[in-house]
């Protein structure tokens, strides 16, 4: 044989040797990262903790500050009062309508009180992953969480439901995600009205829409959609969104609806994991 | 050299932590930055073409920190990086044996092929891993994505050429 085409020949039997070698390496290793990746994530999650807090803590001031030059300062302010106020209102009215159609019965369930309603833990957000819609949060398994726990705000809105337990951190998968169903109910401005049943589906990026609402069925611009607990999951009556725009066609059975949330990812410093729901 | 290395590192981790919680806060329709691919890229961009050292290095340690802090298994964004470095470093090689030299010219439109395909694996992947196309979310926020990532990696381009950070460059650079 050639000495030129042996020395070629050789040199693809290495070269082939040595891919072999690296995709056998390549594997072992994903393989070895995946069977302690809990390990290995919490490890990291302790590790940034306090630089990630950090970071999140100047990365909300910045945005309000950046927000503040462009809108003036105190329209800025007046406008988080006014919605906080305007939530905690909305949450007053939904009760007094539960309350009629009841006959009377006074539900203390439905009394705008958090701390007495659900055992809560406090959790602080401390990342976001904006491309598959969750939110880290500082409590895990040590702290008593575990999956599918609903996670919401003081204002009692909805920010979704725990994903993931590590020891000392959670993932929370938000209702804008694609995995997410939920339903809901629509509350209509007149309580002789039966409430319109209806499914939240997550459309990525921090929105979602309303589906699997019949077409006949009236539901109006600004109608405020909370939660219906008919999954199990989720408590009844925490806020959802408000209907934004509908879309009916007659062919179709069933109208889809465009819903702006009422939760805000930039407000998630502070939320709730209700820890009693099932019990 | 291994000073290189552990600061290439240390950079991953630290734009890893920066895009989770303060860039968060500056999201576009749902889309913030994606630094370690920004990085990751002006890595294998000014390696030369027939080497691979920093681009498998960047590779373990990029994809990594991408996969730990976000909610997929470890390992998949590894192999991603490791896919589009060899496409791209054939890209380049094509490229040097054209014109010789390298400018903005031919970074910014790499850069976006380079961002849309990792975008395109990333989803392919999520959709392997559950079996549903609904975690297939590639839409017409990819777009909002791509233009603010390349907001970040222009002038990143200019900083790396002008002091440059990221090793021997034997290449000419014509400036913008």
């Amino acid at each position: 044989m050639n000495p030129t085409t042996s020395a070629s020949l050789n040199k693809k039997s290495n070269l082939f040797v040595k891919t072999l070698f690296a995709f056998i390496f390549l594997f072992v290793f994903i393989a070895v990262l995946n069977i302690f990746q809990k390990q290995i994530k919490n490890s990291f999650y302790l590790l940034s903790s306090p630089v990630e807090k950090t970071f999140w803590r100047a990365g909300d001031s910045a945005s309000v500050f950046i927000a503040s030059l462009i809108n003036a300062e105190s329209i800025e302010k007046e406008n988080e009062k006014l919605k906080s106020e305007n939530q905690n209102l909305l949450i007053k009215i939904m009760a007094l309508q539960e309350a009629e159609r009841q006959r009377g019965a006074i539900n203390e369930m439905l009394a705008n009180d958090t701390q007495n309603e659900f055992s809560l833990v406090l959790a602080g957000a401390s990342g976001f992953n904006s491309s598959q819609d969750i939110i880290s949060i500082n409590k895990g398994s040590a702290d008593g969480i575990f999956e599918n726990m609903p996670v919401i705000s003081q204002q009692k809105v909805l920010f979704g439901r725990v994903l993931k337990v590590y020891e000392n951190f959670s993932e929370v998968e938000m209702i804008s995600s694609k995995n997410n169903v939920l339903n809901v109910k629509v509350q209509n401005s007149d309580s002789s009205v039966a409430p319109i049943y209806g499914v939240v589906r997550g459309n990525g990026s921090s929105g979602i829409f309303l589906d699997l609402v019949p077409v006949d069925s009236k539901i109006n611009k600004d109608d405020v959609l909370v939660t219906s607990a008919l999954e199990g999951i989720f408590p009844r009556d925490l806020l959802v969104g408000r209907v934004k725009e509908t879309e009916k066609n007659d062919l179709k059975p069933f109208q889809t609806i465009k819903v702006e949330p009422f939760f805000n990812v930039q407000e998630a410093d502070n939320l709730f994991v209700i820890t009693d729901y099932k019990k | 050299m291994w000073i290189k290395y552990l600061s290439i590192t240390l950079l991953f981790y630290f734009f890893a932590i920066l895009q989770n919680s303060f860039l968060a806060h500056f999201s576009i329709f749902g889309e913030a930055p994606n630094l370690i691919l920004i990085l990751y890229f002006l890595l294998i961009f000014f390696e030369e073409p027939d080497k691979y050292h920093m681009g498998i290095f960047g590779a373990f340690m990029g994809g990594f920190f991408l996969d730990i802090f976000s909610h997929s298994y470890l390992g998949g964004s590894i192999l991603y990086l490791l896919i589009l470095m060899f496409l791209v470093k054939r890209a380049l090689q094509l490229l040097w044996k054209k014109s010789g030299e390298f400018s903005i010219f031919y970074f910014l439109p790499l850069f976006a092929v380079y961002s849309i395909f990792y975008n395109i694996l990333f989803n392919a992947g999520l959709v392997l891993l559950s079996r549903s196309f609904l975690n297939f979310n590639v839409n017409w926020t990819l777009a909002i994505a791509l233009v603010y990532n390349l907001l970040f990696a222009a002038p990143s381009f200019f900083i790396c050429k002008k002091f440059n950070l990221l090793g021997n460059i034997d290449r000419q650079l014509k400036l913008f």
